[in-house]
């Protein structure tokens, strides 16, 4: 039996396309497809706008252009149509053309690659033959994308210079990803440290070309498709690139804070920026350790980096006595580097074994990936951040929220009315 | 680059086939195509209006719900719109037997009074015989299956073929079928056809004309997929009128059920959206069922006095909302209803009225009329990326969009997809309430004199 695909590659290599800001992407399929995608591009971008006030034009207002495929074309194909779209989308002298096809157009077998031969001196028009779900699932269509927008723009004659780095392969859409960047560039400024191109964030072609002008490339997450691109990179180009990914929680970001100072020679620069933010970290650990300490944690979570929870708990004084890891994928365990939290680590369980743990350890803290997997009890039930902030002080905002959970003792009554729930809609 | 490049990009049929059935109570609808065409529609239905909790099929007559945590098989933890993940072999060899295995465990796992199989634009190319399967796995159930979304053709085209889809393949008893069972002496009643869980504020405008019907003397017999049960549907032949709320998505299934039980329809100028436009679909309505508006007409005279109120407060310090620019993108049917509101009733003036998704030819006759009459006519082939106005009724995409442009104004959101706010109290846009509610929004919006 085949593996279900989530998402699908043409979803992904959209959403992944619209952050070269200066490209036109022309998704080549029905209406229906671009609607789906438009959603998920634009969908952080309204959220940032009503909630914070926040503009992210590249997910508010993509250049993003449907072919919308009609029955004729489902019948005769839809070559003429994209084509004629594609001379449209030349008019306004974008950076590049980037067209992706859609199941519609995949089964019906238009060949996009006629679009290529539409290019001029100004403009690439670039192909991505994602198919829809053809070419394989969401994340089969971003690195579909990535890879194809690197072959086609960098420049391989560029060489290093200066103090640049390159910030490779954001997550496509999620709240956190301009304030990282924010925090990253608030850090490598102090150290007189630039970006040159995110690939793939918000970028332009321009910065794409340029891409090999960074003598140092930094990895936005430790993930395998992070790791395949590095590869990629490195082989392809030559390119450099820094241990680890983007720091979470102190401790990783003291480490990665002082990679960079030694990479461009600026460590008294980079020391300096620890001390200073060392002290305030560890004046808040203080002030929430008479909250915290003695505190028992029983964790649930998928098999995912969780150092920088782990670490600001046990500084804060709180124990784990219990870590059960769902490991879909049958990966390495990656959820702790400390040998005192992989011994507490076990792989085997069901939702039965999790509330006899319960029982039997009493844990003053159940933390899950989703809340609803447990039932109420006498503990406080939270959630674990799945995308925490990068920097020193991810851990904090968690800490001083269970601080106030302990000492609150609140849940809210809310809870007590499922039943009404069930009586007032079943 | 040369400014700006995008097309608008609308909701299209499958969308609206979707949310027709997942306005159903009690019905599953199974989508046949890639997980890539779920996600949306698995979300935006669970935020959209209230589900109940899916049950294990009822045994004895006791009633287990769903352990969410199981629920991995065709579902994939999302509690709507199951789905066969259809990938590329499927579409090579066919997706009968995904189907099958997908009915099978809905039939053995998930208590449904309904269940719909929809397929998307691509596994509408291969060609299955899915009505077949459906008839062998679920013998004597109400299904329907929706062979084809459409390619590009919009959304009201898939809420309509939706709907008529639904009402040719369920079953209506002999008795329900016939015309005299209609009895006389009973609270008349009729169908609302047209409104759908996808409209903005569906729950507020569905309550708030079930009240005025009521108020008329008029029972609501079904709301046609906008939170209707199985057995409303199954009763639609009983009700004596069929009220089309807007053509583009209930002219043809009225003119079905006319031919089919001989049930009359009245069609709505316009959406009920203010004052004027209610007043008139409840005098009408209420003529032809020989009921009395009284009622409806009070609550619109006491619902003026209070606007008035306000908007002449605001009116007397700096002459507004007179003369307030405003810009509306969205459907045909909306642009219409909206533009005749703000420009007849608060005397505001259009800027850019940009029609999305498909242009029927009643409802732009209809904008002409309104806007020749107005001397606005300008107002349609202005773009709106080149807006002035003080406030944009459209959706979040357009609102960001625009906002994200530079352009300074209100945005008021009067189609889906929002800004992602979570509505608790209802909130409406159609009768009076509705009314009230988009002057509030109005006079919140313009920039009035401090």
């Amino acid at each position: 039996m085949r593996l279900p695909l989530f998402g699908c590659a043409f979803n992904g290599a959209a959403t992944t396309a619209v952050r070269l800001t200066d490209a036109i992407v022309i998704v080549h399929g029905p209406g229906a497809c671009a609607f789906y995608t438009l959603q998920n591009i634009t969908s952080t971008g309204r959220k940032n706008l009503f909630n914070r006030g926040i503009l992210m034009p590249s997910a508010l207002s993509p250049h993003f252009v449907s072919t919308d495929i009609g029955p004729a074309q489902a019948v005769f194909g839809g070559t003429d149509l994209l084509l004629e779209k594609v001379r449209e989308a030349l008019t306004c002298k974008p950076g590049a053309v980037i067209v992706i096809s859609s199941c519609v157009s995949g089964i019906i077998g238009d060949d996009i690659r006629q679009a290529q031969m539409l290019s001029n001196k100004d403009t690439k028009v670039i192909v991505i033959g994602a198919d829809g779900v053809l070419a394989g699932d969401y994340m089969e269509g971003i690195r579909l994308c990535m890879d194809t927008l690197a072959d086609e723009l960098i420049d391989p004659d560029v060489s290093p210079e200066g103090r640049y780095v390159n910030l490779i392969n954001e997550v496509g859409v999620s709240n956190q990803i301009e304030s990282n960047y924010s925090s990253m560039v608030g850090i490598l400024s102090r150290m007189d440290v630039k970006v040159n191109c995110r690939y793939l964030g918000d970028a332009t072609t321009g910065q794409m070309r340029f891409f090999l002008r960074a003598p140092l490339n930094i990895l936005a997450s430790d993930s395998e498709d992070s790791h395949r691109i590095r590869s990629r990179l490195q082989q392809k180009y030559g390119c450099r690139f820094m241990d680890g990914a983007l720091p979470v929680g102190f401790e990783d970001t003291c480490r990665w804070v002082r990679r960079i100072g030694d990479y461009f020679d600026r460590s008294a620069e980079a020391e300096e920026i620890i001390r200073t933010e060392e002290k305030i970290y560890l004046e808040e650990l203080d002030k929430l350790r008479k909250d915290l300490t003695g505190k028992k944690i029983l964790l649930t979570t998928i098999n995912a980096g969780l150092d920088w929870l782990l670490e600001a708990a046990a500084k804060a004084g709180m124990c784990f006595v219990w870590i059960g890891v769902l490991n879909y994928l049958h990966q390495e365990i990656c959820v702790t580097s400390h040998p005192e939290f992989m011994e507490l680590i076990d792989t085997e369980y069901d939702w039965m074994k999790v509330r006899e743990k319960v029982q039997q350890l009493k844990p003053d803290l159940v933390l899950s990936n989703y809340t609803s997997a447990m039932e109420d009890g006498p503990y406080v039930l939270d959630a674990i951040p799945m995308t925490p902030n990068m920097g020193f002080h991810t851990a904090l905002p968690v800490l001083r929220r269970w601080a106030k959970l302990f000492v609150s003792g609140k849940e809210g009554s809310w809870k007590n009315d499922r039943t009404l729930f069930d009586a007032c809609f079943s | 680059m040369t400014g700006h490049c995008s097309t608008p990009v609308s909701p299209d049929g499958i969308t609206g086939m979707i949310f027709v059935m997942e306005g159903i109570r009690g019905c599953v609808t199974l989508l046949n195509g890639p997980m890539g065409c779920r996600f949306y529609h698995s979300t935006t239905s669970q935020f959209l209006s209230i589900h109940p909790m899916l049950y294990l099929p009822s045994k004895g007559g006791v009633r287990v719900p769903v352990d969410y945590n199981h629920l991995d098989n065709w579902f994939f933890r999302q509690q709507r719109v199951p789905c066969t993940y259809l990938d590329g072999d499927d579409y090579v060899f066919g997706s009968i037997e995904k189907v099958r295995d997908g009915l099978n465990y809905l039939r053995d796992n998930i208590h449904f009074e309904m269940l719909a199989v929809v397929n998307s634009p691509g596994a509408s190319l291969i060609g299955d015989r899915l009505a077949d399967v459906i008839k062998e796995t679920l013998p004597g159930r109400d299904t329907v299956m929706l062979e084809s979304p459409g390619f590009s053709e919009g959304f009201d085209r898939g809420y309509e073929q939706a709907c008529l889809q639904l009402l040719r393949q369920i079953c209506f008893s002999d008795s329900e079928k016939a015309a005299d069972a209609r009895e006389k002496g009973k609270v008349p009643s009729v169908n609302v056809l047209g409104l759908s869980i996808w409209n903005r504020y569906f729950e507020g405008d569905r309550e708030e004309l079930a009240g005025l019907f009521e108020d008329c003397g008029i029972s609501v017999n079904c709301f046609l997929g906008a939170d209707c049960s199985c057995d409303e549907i199954r009763r639609i032949p009983q009700a004596e009128l069929n009220v089309v709320l807007d053509p583009d998505r209930g002219l043809e299934t009225a003119g079905y059920l006319e031919e089919r039980f001989g049930t009359p329809y009245y069609v709505c100028d316009t959406l009920p959206i203010g004052f004027d436009a209610v007043e008139k679909m409840f005098s009408d309505i209420s003529r032809i069922l020989g009921t009395d508006p009284v009622r409806v007409l009070e609550k619109s005279r006491k619902a003026r006095a209070l606007a008035w109120y306000k908007i002449n407060g605001i009116y007397q310090s700096c002459g507004l909302p007179q003369g307030a620019l405003f810009s509306i993108a969205a459907e045909c049917r909306a642009v219409l209803s909206y533009s005749a509101f703000l420009m007849e009733y608060l005397g505001m003036i259009p800027d850019v009225l940009t029609v999305t998704g498909q242009m029927q030819p009643s409802g732009q006759r209809k904008l002409r009329e309104l806007l020749e009459k107005n001397h606005a006519l300008q107002a349609l082939e202005r773009p709106m990326t080149k807006t002035r106005a003080e406030l944009v009724f459209s959706d979040a995409n357009w609102i960001g969009s625009l906002m994200s442009s530079g352009r300074s104004f209100c945005g008021i959101e009067i189609s889906l997809p929002g800004m992602g706010y979570t509505d608790l109290v209802k909130k409406s846009h159609m009768g009076i309430t509705g009314a009230l509610f988009l002057t509030e929004q109005v006079l919140n919006g313009l920039m009035t004199r401090l």
